[in-house]
């Protein structure tokens, strides 16, 4: 981990651009601007989980909110919409349409914090050269932890329109967990944005992005004594499990880029215990008494551990 | 061993040797014990850049196995049955044995250097893999929209466990 922190902040300083004038954590906010607020749309291919998927991307903003629409090149072809915390997702050979609503605003490109000079103590943010990627100019910021609780990633940032044209995640060996890549990028000519739409959308992003039922969580029987430096709790929601229909608690702490869910549901007739990996996404799942808790998230498997070992009850 | 001739053992092994040409070769190689070598190490060499997997053989393994089967006694008089199943038998109760044998040393190599293995070996006993993997699933839809984007929820029952590691 040090030594990949080391060669990448190594990368960083050799092909820092001289005459950059923005520093990593003020090229993150424009990123962060310029996603929510552009129109846009090109091909996507998401490297994920073993996989690999090509999908075209549409991101849409109007009246300060944010749609995203992915429709898949390939089988099965289903087509993913977001608007705003509202998720649906309809597979077309099947017919079958699958919806769901999250908390929070989420991309399907990349997360990214909304104050990144918060996590100072927790990444490092370098700017590290240049690159052309789907033939645009792109800005390379390396986002790298200073502890072992977090994934490594790098930007491409299309030095044009501020997008994200690229998106690596690193585990700690140094090998890439995932990837994100524009293939094809057009930004839509800029929609007259008023003062109202600019009102409307900074509001949305308070509503899902900050702390919002935390309280909440205060009043729960649960109790979380340890996370990882830099993590916020982000709400704390009765929930209603997709499959097996059970209803779980769930609270998620995250540091803007990554995030974990922590999961208190009635023990079954066995309890899980133990560690479960797919991919980058780990999770840590222990017992309480009749509670189950698994701890879930795309950190590391001590991140995991930790924050599931961090629960008791009140 | 003439130039020409050599080059017509290339095309013989390779096919590209008409009838006409063929024949006569053949009928030198059946002569010619040096023409015989040759002919067998190129047709290995045509196998080895074939297939995937090369066998390397003596020069005189076919001659050595068509002797060694000319050599072969035939007996005619019935075998004992309880003979032949005893054999058998005990063949199967040794490779058990030596399979087992190799499975606990082969886990136990496994082991020091995958600490999980036996793990989730133990837990997967504990608890039906369906049950965990439809609660991993839940878990994540629940986790992240971006679940969506490249899992197959709703044509695929998921999902794949890559380890499991009770405390």
């Amino acid at each position: 981990m040090r030594l990949l922190f080391v060669f990448l902040l190594f990368i960083s300083c050799a092909f820092a651009n001289d005459d950059q004038t923005l520093d990593g954590r003020q090229w993150l906010e424009k990123v962060n601007h310029a996603m929510k607020t552009l129109n846009y749309h090109g091909t996507v291919v998401f490297m994920k989980h073993g996989q690999v998927d090509t999908m075209r991307y549409r991101h849409t903003f109007e009246s300060g909110i944010e749609t995203e629409r992915l429709t898949s090149l390939n089988s099965p072809l289903r087509e993913v919409t977001r608007h705003s915390n509202e998720i649906s997702c309809l597979y077309k050979e099947s017919q079958q349409k699958v919806e769901t609503q999250h908390p929070i605003d989420r991309s399907f490109i990349v997360n990214l914090p909304l104050k990144p000079e918060r996590l100072h103590d927790e990444y490092l943010f370098a700017v590290a050269g240049q690159e052309m990627i789907a033939m645009r100019p792109a800005q390379i910021i390396a986002v790298l932890p200073k502890d072992d609780l977090r994934y490594a990633r790098k930007l491409w940032i299309d030095t044009a329109s501020l997008l994200p044209l690229k998106v690596e995640v690193y585990g700690q060996d140094g090998k890439t967990l995932e990837q994100v890549l524009f293939t094809e990028l057009n930004v839509d000519a800029l929609a007259t944005q008023t003062d109202a739409d600019q009102t409307a959308a900074d509001e949305e992003s308070k509503h899902h992005q900050h702390v919002s039922q935390a309280e909440a969580f205060e009043k729960s029987p649960f109790e979380l004594k340890n996370w990882p430096a830099g993590f916020e709790k982000i709400f704390f929601i009765r929930n209603t499990m997709q499959q097996s229909k059970k209803t779980v608690d769930h609270l998620l702490i995250s540091d803007g880029f990554s995030s974990v869910s922590v999961y208190f549901e009635a023990k079954g007739e066995k309890g899980i215990e133990g560690l479960r990996s797919l991919g980058p996404v780990n999770s840590y799942s222990r017992v309480i008494d009749d509670l189950q808790i698994t701890a879930l998230g795309e950190v590391p498997v001590q991140t995991v551990e930790l924050v599931a070992k961090g629960v008791s009850l009140r | 061993m003439q130039a020409q001739q050599i080059e017509k053992l290339s095309l013989l092994v390779d096919d590209q040797l008409d009838n006409a040409q063929a024949i006569p070769l053949l009928k030198s190689v059946q002569r010619d014990p040096e023409l015989q070598a040759k002919l067998q190490r190129y047709a290995l060499i045509s196998q080895a850049l074939k297939g995937e997997q090369g066998a390397v053989a003596d020069l005189d393994f076919a001659e050595k196995l068509k002797r060694q089967l000319k050599s072969e006694p035939v007996y005619f008089l019935p075998r004992k049955k309880s003979d032949d199943h005893f054999k058998k038998t005990s063949l199967a109760v040794a490779a058990s044995v030596v399979l087992a044998v190799v499975g606990f040393y082969a886990g136990k190599m496994q082991n020091r250097i995958q600490p999980f293995a036996e793990i989730t070996t133990a837990a997967q006993s504990q608890t039906p893999a369906d049950q965990m993997n439809a609660q991993f699933k839940d878990y994540l839809q629940a986790h992240d929209n971006v679940w969506y984007v490249n899992n197959n929820v709703g044509v695929k029952s998921y999902a794949r466990l890559a380890s499991y590691q009770p405390k």
